[in-house]
């Protein structure tokens, strides 16, 4: 075999010559080329920045929970989710000689508008525990030097060197600590420089004396411990009464799995930017092949073999596939820096306070993206490859059968397409199940649909030409029934619009509706116009400062609210206690009005419904919970809507509340206003009020609360929207390209039709009525495939991820605005082949034919 | 049945051709048989759809044969799959369409090139090879024009040169002057004449043309689906 030819194992030989070909026809085509690059492009920077961000905030989350517990086995925690007697931890060490253990404190400060965690340490237990923390070079002896150092300074804490530096504090420089325990000034005792000093960069680190008083905290938040079998043994058959011993990160893994659905989420999204990348692929390759199709049956008279031809088809994709997604890869990183702020402020915002923010990339990453964006390139060229592999010898090509059989087609395509729908909805039938068959059955019902897009379209058209019949001048007819018998080439153009402006009604319908559902269960559970409550871990709003605001005319029909960390058999939950009737607070998904008199007898309890969900409980089952005076259980009386994130909730019937915790005054007090207050006036005598009493309270008003809850809200969903138009962007690109090479294709008609008298404007009229038809018809496509998407996103999902359901609205303006944006993408598309039109003389264009 | 048994290059024996299209069959070639002789140029004649096409198609190896017999230097068609026919027509044949049917992203030498290489001659001395070839029959200039640069009396001509680059042991010949004027069909023969006398190679030419068929050493007529040898004036 000659040097010049490249063996292909089957004997056929793909010539050098192919290759230039190829090259030359893509440089000839360079319009087209550019925007399959574009898409491919897009399409793997989207999924490379999503991941980016996510590995980058999942990092983050693991350091910052690395970071402040450590390698940790066990815990000693209040039963009751308060706070464990310092006194406890000296009794642990006299009478079990455990010399791995360590008292633990930590809590959220404000330094100059800066969040950081606080985290309060014994250095000589540090020391003897050996944890090790990400971020301190030397453990424990540089933590011990450095805290016996924070130690003999009055008021000393740590800081990260380059944070310290970042804020212009250098060792000795005075701070103010804000936090629940009101203001406290501290003095930068030393700086840390870490092996990791990512890990210490929202971390300040104090005597745990020293964080009790800055967060106003009484005892330990945990003992913390590393524990052999035997210990653990012996631990336990001492642990007193009214605390436990746990497994050190269960509560992380809780948390760590709600973040991650919220990431799963985003990747969905970024995979279906993907998904139209890869139609747009197979539209530009499947046009490609199409328009070589004389040169390829040249060929095969030549003697060139059918595996040559695929093989170079598949080659080209593979080039093209790969350099889009180096493009595509870079572009992913930068973007990526963006994104990771959204999303860890998201995590920060709803699940958990990280004490890292930076961007952490896992590089690995980035080589997913590119085999991703690659393998995709390949696998969507397949087909087309497979077409050229099939092109007969020129002598037995004819011209009108190609588009006979692509309507063939198109009803296969459209059987194929309903069987797909069929098993994404049998996938969906089952009322539980993982996430990833939820994705797997929306991802069937997208593919399903797309595939039907071809037929749906040759129907539509037909119907648009049925009923334009006395209407439309010839000519427009003319282009409509043109874009009917060229389906196969319009059929995937107009899917990758579809499935685009789909995301947009998807995802607009989903946010619409969970927005809502806030809206409404806000409305619901807030009760009143204006709230007092205790925001720091004391014992709840003390008597005499509850009475001297009951004492305030402005304030009427109070309501009491009592929280309280309970320990269950699934974990930590928030119990919640209310004074009067419950269904004025809750708002209610699953309750007999039996069982609401029985939960006001105090025998049952109620469930949040992602807790229930979680855990798969119902009305008529049991729950266990841990308390002071050992263990006792509730049936469950019915299930209540809650959008909050975290461990989970629950309502505790007030009396059980108080059997609990006798000595705990409610968290919260609602009111209503009486009538002409001014509701700025009441809310400042309230806050000068709770001046005069310990402890540190919030005052502020439901409408406020509701403004802030649905500004978090609208945050959360920002990263979607970046996402949404990236994914408009791609098939915009796509839709382009193939519009474009439709129309150039039909150059040498359009000549023909100059030259038979026809003026440039009526051409374009004829194009941009194709381009039309074609945008309207995705734009109306887009709406029930949204409407599905947003079915299967709100009540599979976001039911699976996070336990929600939600009511559906679908906001019109969402529907008008993809159909709008599909036709203005489709118009912007004739364009080009327009001005290509104005430039190019008939009888030139006939002979260039 | 025509020519020596003796030199019979290509043998076509018993072929029927049958074309089918929903329910309808068309037979287009019924019982056919012929030779040709090696280094012989054959003229085949025939009306608009008789089945002149289909026949060279058959020959080449471009189409299955469905019944009879076709043998191409002592090859027999009818044992080879698709893959080793087209094989075989890539060294052994060399076709001439009437519509040029030149790859348009190549140049005029990168066409006659690609032959070359597809036969396992290098790039660079194949590219070389078909340079020479276009300066011989005063094409020099146009080596690096592509196909819509060229005329169509050029064009032909560097599908006649692409079609015989490699020597092949037949050339089938499609109206090759069926899209030229009166000059440039001339000129095309000329050249396509003199290169097929220095080759040696068996041709098989078909056309419209009178003048065209009577340079050939032999005619054969084509008339409902059977062959005939031309032997005295036409009907036609």
């Amino acid at each position: 075999m000659s040097r010049s030819v490249t063996s292909l194992g089957d004997g056929s030989p793909t010539a050098r010559l192919l290759w230039r070909s190829s090259w030359r026809h893509a440089l000839q085509h360079r319009w087209q080329s550019w925007l399959s690059l574009l898409g491919v492009m897009l399409g793997v920077m989207m999924v490379v920045a999503v991941d980016l961000a996510n590995s980058s905030a999942r990092r983050a989350f693991e350091l910052s929970v690395a970071t402040l517990s450590g390698n940790l086995t066990h815990q000693i925690v209040a039963i009751d989710g308060g706070t464990v007697d310092d006194a406890l931890f000296a009794r642990l060490r006299k009478e079990l000689g455990l010399r791995r253990s360590a008292p633990y404190v930590s809590g959220e400060v404000l330094v100059r508008g800066r969040r950081f965690t606080l985290l309060g340490i014994d250095a000589l237990s540090e020391a003897t525990l050996e944890r090790r923390r990400p971020g301190f070079s030397v453990v424990p002896r540089e933590l011990t030097a450095l805290g016996l150092q924070a130690l003999t300074q009055p008021r000393g804490v740590l800081m990260q060197g380059e944070t310290a530096a970042a804020m212009g504090l250098e060792p000795d420089s005075i701070l103010e600590l804000r936090s629940d325990g009101g203001e406290v000034e501290v003095v930068v005792a030393a700086v840390l420089d870490g092996d990791d000093s990512r890990a210490l960069e929202n971390l300040i680190v104090t005597d745990i004396a020293l964080a009790q008083e800055v967060l106003g905290r009484r005892g330990l938040d945990s003992i913390d411990l590393r524990l052999t079998a035997d210990e653990v043994a012996r631990v336990e058959a001492w642990l007193p009464e009214g605390v436990a011993l746990i497994e050190a990160g269960g509560d992380d893994a809780v948390l760590e799995q709600l973040s991650r659905s919220f990431q799963i989420n985003l990747r969905a999204m970024s995979l279906l930017a993907l998904l139209v990348a890869a139609l747009l692929i197979y539209n530009t390759a499947s046009l490609s092949v199409l328009e070589r199709r004389p040169t390829l049956g040249v060929l095969r008279a030549l003697g060139v073999g059918r595996a040559s031809l695929l093989r170079l088809v598949l080659g080209e994709s593979a080039i093209l596939g790969a350099g889009a997604s180096v493009l595509g890869v870079v572009a992913g990183l930068f973007l990526g820096q963006v994104l990771v702020r959204f999303v860890t402020r998201t995590v920060d915002d709803l699940y958990f306070t990280l004490t890292v923010t930076s961007f952490l990339p896992d590089y690995s990453v980035l080589l997913e993206g590119f085999a991703l964006g690659t393998g995709l390139t390949i696998a969507a060229a397949v087909l087309p490859a497979l077409q050229a592999a099939s092109s007969p010898p020129i002598t037995l090509q004819r011209v009108v059968p190609q588009e006979q059989r692509w309507q063939r087609r198109s009803r296969h395509l459209a059987l194929a397409g309903l069987i797909l729908l069929a098993v994404g909805y049998v996938l969906l039938l089952p009322e539980r199940g993982s996430l990833v068959v939820g994705f797997v059955a929306l991802n069937c019902l997208i593919f399903g649909f797309c595939l039907l897009i071809p037929w749906l379209l040759g129907v539509l058209l037909s119907a648009m030409l049925a009923l334009s019949l006395r209407v439309l001048p010839q000519t427009l007819r003319l282009s409509l029934r043109n874009l009917q018998n060229s389906i196969g080439r319009t059929g995937l153009a107009v899917a990758a619009l579809t499935v685009a402006v789909s995301v947009t009604v998807g995802v607009g319908v989903m946010i619409g509706s969970f927005r809502h559902t806030i809206e409404v269960w806000l409305e619901q559970t807030l009760g009143g116009e204006v709230q007092l409550t205790r925001i720091d871990e004391g014992t709840g709003i003390p008597p005499e400062l509850e009475r001297a605001v009951l004492e305030l005319p402005e304030l009427q029909n109070v309501q009491r609210q009592y929280l309280q960390e309970l320990r269950t058999e699934f974990g930590t939950v928030r119990a919640y206690a209310h004074d009067g009737a419950v269904e004025d607070r809750l708002y209610m998904k699953e309750a007999s009005t039996q069982s609401l008199h029985a939960f006001a007898a105090g025998e049952v309890l109620l469930l949040a419904e992602p807790f229930a969900w979680q855990h798969e409980l119902e009305p008529g089952d049991e729950l266990h919970y841990f308390t002071r005076a050992g263990e006792k259980s509730l049936p469950v009386g019915g299930i209540y809507f809650d959008y909050t994130t975290g461990p989970g909730s629950i309502e505790l019937p007030l009396a059980r509340f108080q059997e609990i915790w006798p000595e705990q005054g409610p968290r919260q007090l609602s009111f209503t206003l009486a009538p002409a207050t001014d509701r700025a006036a009441i809310l400042t005598t309230l806050r000068l009020l709770v001046e005069d009493h310990p402890g540190t309270y919030g005052v502020v008003s439901n409408a406020e609360i509701e403004r802030v809850t649905l500004a978090i809200f609208d945050r959360t969903f920002a990263i979607t929207d970046v996402l949404r138009l990236l994914a408009i962007l791609v098939a915009f690109v796509g839709v382009l390209s193939a519009l474009t090479a439709m129309q150039l294709q039909r150059m040498r008609e359009y000549a023909l039709l100059r030259a038979s008298g026809m003026t440039v404007k009526e051409i374009a009229r004829m194009i941009l009525t194709q381009t039309a038809a074609m945008g309207l018809a995705a734009g109306l496509l887009a709406l029930p495939l949204g409407l599905m998407m947003a079915e299967v996103l709100i009540d599979v999902i976001n039911r699976r991820s996070f336990g929600w359901s939600m009511q559906h609205l679908v906001p019109g303006g969402v529907l008008l605005q993809a159909v709008i944006l599909a036709l203005v993408a489709a118009l912007l598309a004739g364009i080009h082949p327009i001005l290509r039109i104005r430039r190019v003389s008939p009888a030139l264009a006939l002979r260039e034919e | 049945m025509s020519g020596s048994e003796q030199e019979a290059f290509v043998r076509v024996s018993g072929l029927h051709h049958v074309y089918t299209q929903g329910e309808q069959r068309q037979l287009v070639l019924r019982d056919i048989n012929f030779t040709l002789r090696r280094g012989e140029t054959v003229a085949l004649l025939g009306r608009s759809g008789c089945g002149k096409t289909t026949l060279l198609n058959l020959i080449s190896g471009i189409e299955r044969v469905q019944q009879g017999e076709i043998e191409v230097a002592g090859q027999k068609l009818t044992k080879l799959d698709e893959e080793q026919r087209t094989h075989f027509r890539r060294k052994h044949i060399g076709f001439i369409y009437q519509f040029f049917n030149l790859v348009p992203s190549l140049t005029a030498a990168e066409n006659i090139a690609l032959i070359l290489e597809l036969n396992g001659m290098p790039l660079q001395r194949a590219v070389e090879e078909a340079q020479r070839m276009l300066q011989d029959i005063g094409l020099g200039s146009k080596c690096a024009h592509f196909p819509a640069q060229l005329s169509g009396g050029e064009q032909q001509r560097v599908a006649i040169l692409r079609a015989l680059a490699h020597a092949p042991a037949l050339v089938l010949a499609d109206e090759p002057t069926g899209n030229l004027d009166a000059h440039s069909g001339q000129e095309m023969l000329g050249v396509l004449k003199e290169r097929l006398r220095a080759q040696g190679s068996t041709t098989l030419l078909v056309t419209h043309s009178l003048a065209v068929a009577r340079s050939a050493d032999r005619i054969l007529t084509l008339d409902e689906g059977g062959i005939h040898e031309q032997v005295g004036d036409f009907a036609w």
